[in-house]
């Protein structure tokens, strides 16, 4: 029977109740009315020291994430006839308790699998999670960063040692040249305050904005420059930039002597690059490409912002490492006006070498914004359907909707039918959750303790407590695990000197006490790394957890320890009140105090531009490696080969264009898009519509090699010849309010996408360039 | 950056646009709407609902449409200009109006 933990209960009425938005990364703060328990207006918090009361309109759509038809309200197991039964959550831990030990024991503990962690704004998951897999000794994770931004991880642990807790940023907002590759902010919101942010820099004389977009996008329309690319040519492009640089002697001599430690042979291997035929091959006038490179490396500072564009097409890996390249060789890197590591709140880490690898593939996880490496939903499916004795046999899916997010639905449909156990930690009846053995319900975002943990400009942590009640029967992931793990026979009860300590550990002297005695008692029992991590973590919620309105939050009391004793100078700087304590866990205590009482975000520390450098490239000589063999060898050949087209499937798709109608695939209730639509158009150049006959709100069908979808086509000028989009965040399939049949909504552009196409070193899938043809339906065709 | 109603809009008025606003930026006037450009979140979403096509980015406003970004912001700040947050019928001369391109002495900027 747990200790009895004081329960905070949201009121069923407030007005102006503090919280963030979980739709995308950004997690503007945003201040919600609730009345009767229901979320009724959404605005920004002008409060909240990291958005300042911006948002952009997708937060409108906080609601019917909430409250829709598909909420679940019970834990379900499959029947034999396909459908579901409602069963108690005793009977349901149980059950799969047992099914997932004997898989551990019989065959390996890495054959049991997790996917997810989190979403974009609800992580206090990953505290249940990843302790639950390390308590199990399984490394086999699998998550969204993972098919789009692990490249950029891999390139900075090669190039600066980096730990997993940092994310390499753009300082626009001091820039006197940005340039954007593979991001539309002004209708992404991508980056702090986007818009706002577009218009000071337009506005800026001093400031040069060019754009790389096949698109003339708007945020291509407002910039100084526009670079119509061809599509999925950036990595020729930037070689090209890289090549020029090199070969007129613009880089920055000083700052590589300081910084890189091999430059002279990473200059060898690219400066006989023929920069023409690099401006050929991405369809870029040389004058074009020559010009984007001398600006960018005479520019004062420079700086690169790069999203999702650059993220899931061709060689996404070598961009990312040209990326940086660029960067270095300028000498724009670590200071204002430049690209800086932000690092999220939290204790300095360490590097962690080693990783798991897939059985397949030989792919590498890779450890990034969290305390774990991380393998690509790519090679899923191929890792169940393995003949490895240690092949997965057992998925939980917690936090994500494989059958809608991860790249090649039909190949998640085949490889979860080969599951021995699919089990699916959810709010709503996803289109996962509809194959699932066993249905578990979590309250969302809004009803629970929640924190997302992506890294800001400064440090401005937010723990979010809940603003309305969820439903009575769910529980929350980190409950769930906790009962599991328990249930399993793999952890132990917490020993009572524990439970006598943390009644002291919220005072200078009784936390180093408490956490030294968990530290020592939990490596005691041994085990190996991994599970004592994970015995520790469970004690801490078991112990100090029972004493705080939810569990979990003890491990944000042992991060706010971490932050004030490893960087105490960043506290102090930003918090006057941190400066004449003496005992470091005095100031830990004071950290943990601001977390929790302030629910709009708390500022505890500044972005760093005075020795970001030194502090984030830990190889010992403190200098980058910028020569990687690999990669500069496949650079050599991409120089010697041209671009190949598909001559049967001649477009190319980028499937997930970012609208005013793209929010996140956990909204599932469609309702809150209005206007005349269609929401979900197949978007199309006006003289490719001509030739084949089409006109605005004809309907389409589109095939891949993978698969084939239909929709009606929108017209649209700004987009490139040969060149398709279709909106990201679609193909939800959702109750009609009329008849209750499920219907789809959209188009699940990962019908279309082949989970082999993808990137050598990460898996990442080529989601934003899918060739694919068109083939006009005629009006009874259409659906 | 704000998106801005042009001359179309004038004693047709149909409010399509209103439905679909995040952020209730459009204010009302006798014959005509504008969007405050200090609220509007840029999310484009208006500019397809508009029956008589009357909107446009700030950046994209066509030729002889430049005065509506003055007007737009003028009329906001104006307090007989209110918010309106629901579709309304539009006016009643609206077909007849839709057609006629140079209309832009006959916005009303004060009732009565």
């Amino acid at each position: 029977m747990p200790t009895q933990r004081p329960h905070v209960s949201p009121p069923a009425n407030a007005k102006g109740v503090p919280t963030a938005c979980v739709l995308c990364s950004h997690n503007c703060g945003v201040h919600v009315d609730v009345e009767d328990n229901r979320i009724t207006a959404v605005r920004g918090d002008p409060d909240n020291p990291n958005t300042r009361g911006y948002t952009c309109n997708k937060a409108r759509a906080i609601p019917n994430y909430v409250e829709h038809g598909q909420r679940l309200t019970q834990p379900l197991r499959k029947r034999p006839d396909g459908g579901f039964e409602p069963i108690g959550w005793d009977q349901a831990i149980a059950e799969i308790a047992e099914r997932l030990q004997r898989i551990r024991v019989e065959h390996s503990p890495r054959s049991i699998a997790l996917a997810g962690i989190g979403g974009q704004g609800n992580h206090m998951a990953g505290l249940g999670s990843l302790p639950f897999m390390f308590s199990l000794n399984s490394p086999i994770l699998f998550n969204a960063l993972a098919q789009e931004k692990t490249q950029h991880a891999l390139v900075w642990r090669r190039l600066y040692r980096a730990t997993h807790d940092v994310y390499l940023h753009a300082d626009e907002e001091h820039s006197q040249h940005v340039l954007v590759l593979g991001t539309n902010p002004l209708i992404s919101n991508r980056g702090l305050n986007a818009t706002d942010l577009f218009k000071r820099l337009a506005s800026q004389p001093d400031c040069r904005v060019v754009v790389v977009d096949p698109r003339a996008s708007e945020t291509a329309r407002r910039a100084d420059r526009h670079i119509a690319i061809q599509p999925g040519r950036d990595a020729w492009f930037l070689l090209g930039m890289v090549a020029i640089i090199l070969q007129e002697g613009l880089q920055d001599d000083d700052f590589l002597k300081q910084r890189v430690g091999d430059f002279p042979a990473f200059r060898d291997a690219l400066i006989g690059t023929d920069a023409r035929k690099m401006a050929t091959w991405c369809g870029v006038p040389f004058e074009v490409l020559h010009e984007a490179a001398t600006d960018f490396a005479r520019a004062p500072t420079a700086c690169i912002v790069y999203d999702l564009g650059i993220e899931q097409i061709p060689h996404s890996t070598l961009i990312s490492y040209l990326i940086n390249a660029l960067l270095l060789i300028t000498g724009n890197m670590g200071k204002q006006g430049a690209n800086t590591f932000l690092q999220q709140f939290g204790p300095r880490f360490f590097h962690m070498a080693k990783q798991v690898k897939a059985l397949e593939s030989g792919i590498e996880a890779i450890p990034m914004l969290m305390p774990a490496g991380v393998l690509p939903p790519n090679v899923l499916p191929e890792e169940i359907t393995s003949q490895h004795p240690d092949r997965i046999r057992a998925l939980i899916v917690d936090g994500a909707n494989p059958l809608l997010s991860y790249p090649d639905t039909q190949a998640f449909r085949d490889a979860f039918k080969k599951l021995d156990l699919l089990v699916v930690i959810e709010p709503a009846m996803s289109e996962t959750a509809q194959v699932a053995d066993y249905v578990l319900p979590t309250p969302v975002g809004y009803e629970k303790w929640e924190y997302s943990m992506f890294p800001h400009m400064d440090i401005t942590p937010q723990i979010r407590p809940p603003v309305v009640a969820g439903p009575e029967n769910a529980l929350a992931e980190p409950e769930i695990y906790r009962r599991l793990i328990r249930a399993m026979g793999v952890m132990p009860k917490a020993p009572r000197l524990l439970h006598v300590l943390a009644k002291h550990a919220r005072h200078p002297i009784g936390a180093p006490v408490f956490i030294g005695l968990l530290g020592l008692l939990a490596a005691l029992r041994g085990g190996g790394v991994a599970p004592i991590v994970g015995r520790f973590a469970w004690w801490l919620q078991d112990t100090l957890g029972a004493h705080l309105p939810s569990a979990p939050l003890s491990l944000f009391w042992l991060m706010s320890h971490g932050y004030a004793l490893t960087r105490r100078q960043e506290l102090n700087e930003a918090v006057p009140e941190a400066r004449h304590l003496r005992n470091p866990f005095a100031a830990g205590e004071l950290v943990f105090d601001l977390l929790m009482n302030n629910p709009q975000g708390v500022r505890l520390g500044h972005r760093n531009f005075i020795d970001n450098f030194e502090r984030h490239c830990h190889h010992p000589d403190g200098k980058a490696r910028l020569h990687q063999a690999d990669w500069l060898a496949d650079l050599r050949r991409l120089a010697q080969t041209a671009p190949q087209a598909d001559p049967d499937y001649p477009f190319i798709l980028n499937g997930g264009l970012r609208t005013g109608w793209t929010a996140n695939t956990i909204v599932r209730d469609p309702a809150w898009r209005k206007g005349k639509g269609p929401h979900c158009p197949v978007i199309l150049n006006p003289q490719d519509a001509a030739e084949l006959g089409l006109a605005d709100g004809n309907w389409v069908r589109l095939d891949s090699r993978r698969g084939s979808v239909e929709g009606p086509i929108r017209i649209e000028a700004a987009t490139q010849r040969g060149h398709v989009h279709i909106p990201n965040g679609f193909g939800v399939r959702f109750p009609d309010p009329q008849t209750g049949e499920l219907r789809q909504h959209g188009i699940n552009i990962n019908e279309l996408v082949d989970l082999r196409d993808r990137d050598p070193y990460t898996g990442c899938p080529h989601t934003k360039h899918v060739a694919c043809r068109l083939v006009p339906l005629r009006a009874e065709q259409a659906a | 950056m704000t998106f801005v109603v042009t001359e179309s809009c004038i004693q047709c008025k149909y409010t399509d646009c209103v439905a679909v606003c995040p952020v209730d930026c459009f204010h009302e006037g006798p014959n005509f709407l504008v969007i405050n450009p200090e609220t509007c979140v840029d999310c484009g979403i208006c500019v397809a609902e508009c029956p008589v096509e009357a909107i446009f980015a700030d950046v994209d406003l066509p030729e002889g449409q430049q005065a509506f970004l003055a007007i737009n912001a003028e009329l906001a700040q104006n307090p007989a200009w209110p918010v309106i947050k629901a579709t309304k019928p539009p006016l009643a001369e609206h077909e007849r109006w839709k057609q006629v391109e140079d209309k832009r002495e006959l916005l009303i900027r004060v009732p009565g």
